[in-house]
């Protein structure tokens, strides 16, 4: 009896992953706030907010390439390319306007080349973004010398730097507004459709008319272009860039995708579900420095996360499945 | 098909880099690579069975740190290597029950354990490197063998030959290629194919701890990211030597070859002055040269076996075409 | 004639052996027209040719007069016609509207075409209200039963504009009430205009729907009737077309008191339920049944590929559980899967590491590879099954279907199995090795082995057994013996007509 009322509990909250991520983001605030009450403090939060936004997006980019049943280990190279190609130019005086279009150009290159060749060569998206990642990891150290960008023009660190109505982190606006776009385009565009219907069941896709090779391609270019955009945010806000900058990022975005509802075997997912999920790794990596738990066990927490989400969309997906028959 | 791509790259080699071919140099430069060839072997088997495990280099550190503090702590340098080993196979074992018993990708569940193991790696290492290991263990990954034959290269290929024959003459061979070629059809047959699946990432952790062993005994050190990246390489290796990356299918022989490939191209591409960091940008080319060399493969043996093939029963696992029913 | 759309002597092969030869179908406006034949006579195949899923080796298809090469499905739903296959195929994590309208969804222009939820979650609704079946289309399609999936599967066809239906088993899970709105909807599309074409084994269900009926039988078009001036006597007569060949009777002589096998009351719900039968050793069992009656799942539950959920398997009197695959062969059970291309033999390699797969203990010593005994092991079993190929080495995607099948029966019969599933033995087998294989499954038997022989060829069953069990929809509703057996019979004991 009591298998039923967990299984009942557990489908409640896979049916919304949002609403969970968020009343758990709420409690974890509450917890930590009565054990390190200077944890819980405006300023903190808002650093911790605009800290988290470079892997809020990239988060999004993966939600859109695993809805397919596909993968973007390369999406932390390309934002790192980008910051290292944009933050170069910037300080050789290039207009911001021209810098967005180069950035959105490294995006749109990066993500062809991974969707090309899933899509027309039809490689294993693992495979390719293997190595693509390390092609553009390798990108990086050519175009700097190993050395690091910096001196950025104020003109530029001032995209990130301010506040709307001296209250909202400019940070978080973008994000928010990168957020609504790509939701929009999730649930309400034709092609956003068309990829759930990929990674729910490519047979019956193709049935229904859905032309496979042409639509796989999006998920990645878009997935590079959201890489590229959070680069040039990261480079703002940070002000400096390294030829190792992203090399993180990979496991990060993903690991926010998951949590946040998307399943690895494709069809299911969504940007509000990663962006929160991205907020929770956030907060915990904050909150291991305060707890003066060495960083280097973030990683070993985001592995253990990325498990547990996995492992437990699998047994929700298992118990939908017998509840179905 | 391996063999001309060797002869070649030597061939190219020796012209653009007088002195390269001097074989006794040669012989020695295998032990910047031998390593590598280790955790090829151990992940050729993973790949025939059908998995993957992107957590070597991790495996590999995480080893290698146990090794040192060990032996900080004043254990024998050698029990503390084959305890480093051991880990290396605990680590495996854990990917393996992770892998099988969810049934969730083994690209997802090696990417975590990646980052887990590469964390407890770099935290056991708390201050940096260890180094100082008695010179008894250094001449493992720094000897020659009559001068000059180095001991790594000999590891090595005792390794190979091991693994070529338990692949080729032994009844767990034969299951990991069924079991790779076609899991369902094993299982019919009543294989235990998760303990086949198993095995392979335990082995596939021993090997790392081998590799660390052999790359902690070269450097005289070990360090908390001594095995970070490494997978591309491995990976990399085991691809161009012929192992195919759907399962079933891969020789020994040929990965051996595609560790002289690799590491002899990192060599050349090192006395050429290519910083190893542009020399990854050529290591993912070549990954994904090899993958689309596979494909093409296929492609063209689906095309010679001509139209009137049945839909759908391919050599390749066939994506499904929705329309499930048997013929009537 | 005004045909909307019509097969003219189609033909097609797979991998040499002939389907369906010199086809043709017409369908007019307003037709409701029922294809029938037994399991294996073509009727799947000329539905996938008419839908765009296969191309046919000879022949053409025309639509409203004109030849058009039906490329694709996608290419059919152009032309108006759609398919409802026999196994919905959803896409589970999405809504049920969403499944119905995927590939067509209904928008509002905002600047460029945006999917309306509210639009298609109310034009679903409506859909769902008119067929009078209650279904949440918001929730999503893989919490539906299979009866429910199917009617969202009709659903799809039915939003567009549909020339021709063509239905294939669109009873086979559908509960009465749900049949009754699948009748209902034939009706008002009749009335509408649109041709039906729709593959049936439930006679009871032609007879009510349609106004004429093709039979096919064994690749051929037999004959178009009218449903009044055929009776559904003769209509199995026509679909069965010979008398009942004589020549395979074997007599079994066995005396034992207990049972080799013993199954009680077996029950995997939904697949089968309260299975209950007894083979003896030496004997030839048949199983038959419609496609779904649920055979393959008690053969895979006896295997240990599907363990049964309740009920008991003897063996030799004793009990035992079989929870795997591993404790079906210590008990000595043995099974040639359907599918042999998914289950039975690795296709990209040899023949003799397929025939020792199984029977590597015997090959084997301390875990090292006897090539000598492989060979052995392999020679001996591709002698006496006689298995056509030039080296044992060969890959078996190079045999023949018959070969090959013979290949899936040598690994088992090295291990001397005391009970031996056979699933489908000579599906894809040329007639040739079609009797190779009667004569080993004989040989078998008089041996000692037990056989259960699940076949949908009829002829086949009747020549090889000595009394024939019979399933529909999960149960096991006949014990035909041989005084009894007949193709009438079993046919109408499977579709559960009653004379």
């Amino acid at each position: 009896m009591s298998t039923t009322t967990l299984n009942r509990f557990l489908i409640r909250i896979g049916d919304n992953r949002e609403i969970s991520l968020a009343a758990f983001i709420v409690v974890l605030l509450a917890v930590l706030m009565i054990a390190v009450p200077s944890f819980v403090v405006p300023s903190n939060l808002s650093e911790i907010a605009q800290n988290s936004v470079t892997i809020c997006i990239l988060a999004m980019g993966e939600v859109l390439v695993i809805v397919t049943k596909g993968i973007d280990l390369s999406v932390g190279a390309t934002l790192g390319m980008t910051t290292l190609i944009v933050g170069q130019l910037a300080v050789s005086g290039w207009p911001i306007w021209a810098l967005l279009g180069v950035a959105l150009l490294v995006g749109v290159v990066a993500g062809s080349i991974n969707g090309l060749l899933v899509s027309l060569a039809k490689l294993p998206p693992i495979i390719v973004t293997l190595g693509t990642l390390s092609i553009y990891t390798g990108v990086m150290y050519i175009i700097t010398g190993g050395n690091w960008v910096t001196n950025l023009p104020e003109s530029f660190q001032r995209l990130t730097s301010w506040s709307l109505l001296n209250f909202f982190p400019v940070m978080v606006l973008y994000m928010v507004a990168l957020l609504l776009v790509v939701t929009i385009f999730l649930r309400y565009s034709i092609t956003g459709r068309h990829l759930y219907a990929l990674g729910n069941n490519a047979g019956a896709a193709r049935l229904a008319g859905i032309n496979e090779r042409k639509v796989i391609v999006i998920p990645y270019i878009l997935s590079g272009v959201l890489a590229a955009i959070a680069g040039v945010l990261y480079l703002s806000y940070n002000g400096f860039s390294t030829p190792s900058t992203g090399s993180a990022a990979n496991l990060q975005a993903i690991a926010a995708a998951v949590i946040g509802g998307t399943n690895v075997f494709g069809g299911r997912g969504s940007a509000m579900g990663a962006v929160l999920g991205a907020l929770l790794l956030g907060i915990i990596s904050e909150s291991l420095v305060f707890f003066h738990l060495l960083a280097v066990w973030n990683d070993a927490a985001e592995g253990v996360i990325i498990l547990i989400a996995v492992v437990a969309d699998s047994l929700l997906s298992r118990s939908m499945r017998a509840r179905g028959a | 098909m391996t063999v001309i791509v060797f002869i070649a790259e030597m061939a190219i080699f020796s012209i653009a880099a007088p002195g390269f071919l001097n074989f006794v140099n040669w012989l020695s430069m295998t032990e910047n690579f031998t390593f590598l060839g280790v955790m090829a072997l151990s992940q050729t088997f993973v790949i025939m069975a059908g998995g993957i495990d992107l957590s070597v280099g991790s495996t590999m550190s995480l080893s290698g740190v146990m090794m040192g503090v060990l032996w900080q702590h004043g254990i024998n340098i050698w029990i503390a290597a084959i305890f480093g080993i051991l880990i290396g196979g605990g680590a495996g074992w854990v990917n393996g029950q992770l892998v099988v018993r969810t049934g969730i990708q083994p690209s997802i569940i090696t990417l975590a354990t990646l980052f887990i193991y590469g964390s407890l790696a770099t935290v056991l290492d708390g201050q940096g490197s260890i180094y100082g290991f008695p010179q008894s263990f250094v001449n493992v990954g720094t000897g020659d063998v009559f001068g000059v034959v180095p001991v790594q290269l000999i590891i090595f290929g005792a390794v190979a030959l091991v693994f070529a024959f338990v692949l080729k003459r032994t009844t767990y061979g034969r299951l990991v290629m069924f079991v790779g070629y076609n899991e369902e059809v094993a299982h019919y047959s009543g294989v235990s194919t998760g303990r086949v699946k198993v095995w392979t990432y335990v082995v596939s952790g021993l090997n790392s701890g081998l590799a660390a062993v052999l790359l902690g005994s070269y450097f005289a050190s070990v360090r908390g990211d001594m095995g970070t990246n490494m997978e591309l390489s491995v990976i990399t290796i085991c691809l161009v030597g012929g192992v195919s990356i759907f399962g079933g299918s891969g020789t020994i022989s040929g990965v051996v070859l595609g560790t002289l490939i690799l590491g002899m191209l990192a060599q050349g591409l090192n006395e050429l002055n290519m910083a190893s960091s542009e020399q990854s940008i050529v290591t993912g080319v070549i990954l994904i040269l090899a993958v689309g060399l596979q494909q093409f493969n296929v492609y063209l043996s689906g095309r010679r076996k001509g139209a009137s093939k049945r839909p759908g029963k391919g050599v390749l696992p066939p994506i499904s075409d929705g329309i499930g029913s048997t013929e009537s | 004639m005004p045909c909307t759309l019509s097969a003219s002597s189609v033909s097609k092969s797979f991998n040499g052996v002939n389907v369906v030869q010199g086809v043709s179908i017409h369908l007019g406006a307003g037709d409701v027209q029922a294809l029938v034949g037994e399991n294996g006579a073509g009727k799947s195949t000329v539905i996938k040719i008419l839908s765009g899923v296969y191309q046919p080796d000879e022949g053409s298809v025309y639509y409203e007069g004109r030849a058009v090469k039906v490329g694709s499905p996608a290419h059919a739903h152009s032309l108006g016609i759609y398919t409802v296959h026999q196994e919905p195929a959803m896409m589970p994590q999405l809504s049920v509207s969403e499944n119905v309208f995927m590939g067509s969804h209904p928008t509002r222009r905002l600047g460029m075409q945006w999917v309306s939820r509210r639009d298609m979650n109310a034009q679903a609704a409506s859909i769902f209200k008119r067929l009078e079946i209650p279904l949440d289309v918001t929730k999503p399609a893989g919490s539906l039963t299979i009866a429910q999936q199917q009617m969202v599967e009709i659903a799809k066809a039915l939003v567009h504009q549909v020339k021709v239906l063509i239905l294939d088993e669109p009873t086979a899970t559908l509960s009465s009430h749900e049949t009754q709105i699948l009748f209902r909807i034939v009706r008002l599309l009749q009335a509408e205009g649109t041709a039906v074409l729709f593959v049936s084994h439930r006679l009871d269900e032609v007879f009510a729907l349609a106004s004429s009926v093709t039979v096919m039988r064994d690749g051929i078009n037999v004959g178009n009737y009218g449903t009044d001036t055929i009776t559904e006597a003769d209509l199995v007569k026509l679909m069965i077309g010979r008398d009942v060949v004589a020549s395979h009777r074997r007599t079994w002589q066995g005396t034992d008191e207990i049972p080799i096998l013993e199954v009680r009351n077996l029950s995997r719900r939904p697949w089968f339920s309260d299975v209950s039968f007894k083979l003896f050793a030496g004997e030839i069992v048949g199983l038959a049944g419609l496609v779904g009656a649920g055979r393959t799942n008690v053969a895979e539950a006896l295997f240990g590929v599907s363990p049964a959920e309740t009920g008991e398997v003897f063996i030799r009197g004793s009990r035992c559980s079989i929870k795997n695959v591993q404790q079906a062969l210590k008990q000595g059970i043995i099974y040639v899967p359907e599918d042999r291309h998914k289950h039975g033999i690795a296709i990209q390699v040899g023949i003799m590491p397929n025939l020792t797969l199984p029977n590597l203990a015997f090959t084997s010593r301390l875990g090292l590879l006897d090539s000598a005994k492989e060979s052995a092991l392999a020679s001996r079993m591709v002698q006496s099954l006689g298995v056509k190929s030039h080296s044992l080495h060969q890959p078996v995607s190079q045999l023949s279907g018959g070969n090959q099948q013979k290949v899936v029966f040598g690994k088992w019969l090295a291990r001397s199995p005391n009970i031996i599933l056979l699933d489908e033995p000579t599906r894809g087998v040329d007639v040739g090795a079609k009797e190779e294989i009667y004569r080993i499954i004989k040989d078998l038997a008089d041996r000692g082995s037990a056989i259960l022989v699940i076949s949908s060829d009829l002829p086949e069953i009747l020549g090889l057994a000595d009394r024939i069990l019979v399933m529909k929809e999960g149960e096991m509703v006949a014990d035909v013996g041989r005084a009894d057996m007949s193709e009438e019979v079993i046919m109408l004991h499977a579709t559960g007509v009653s004379k």
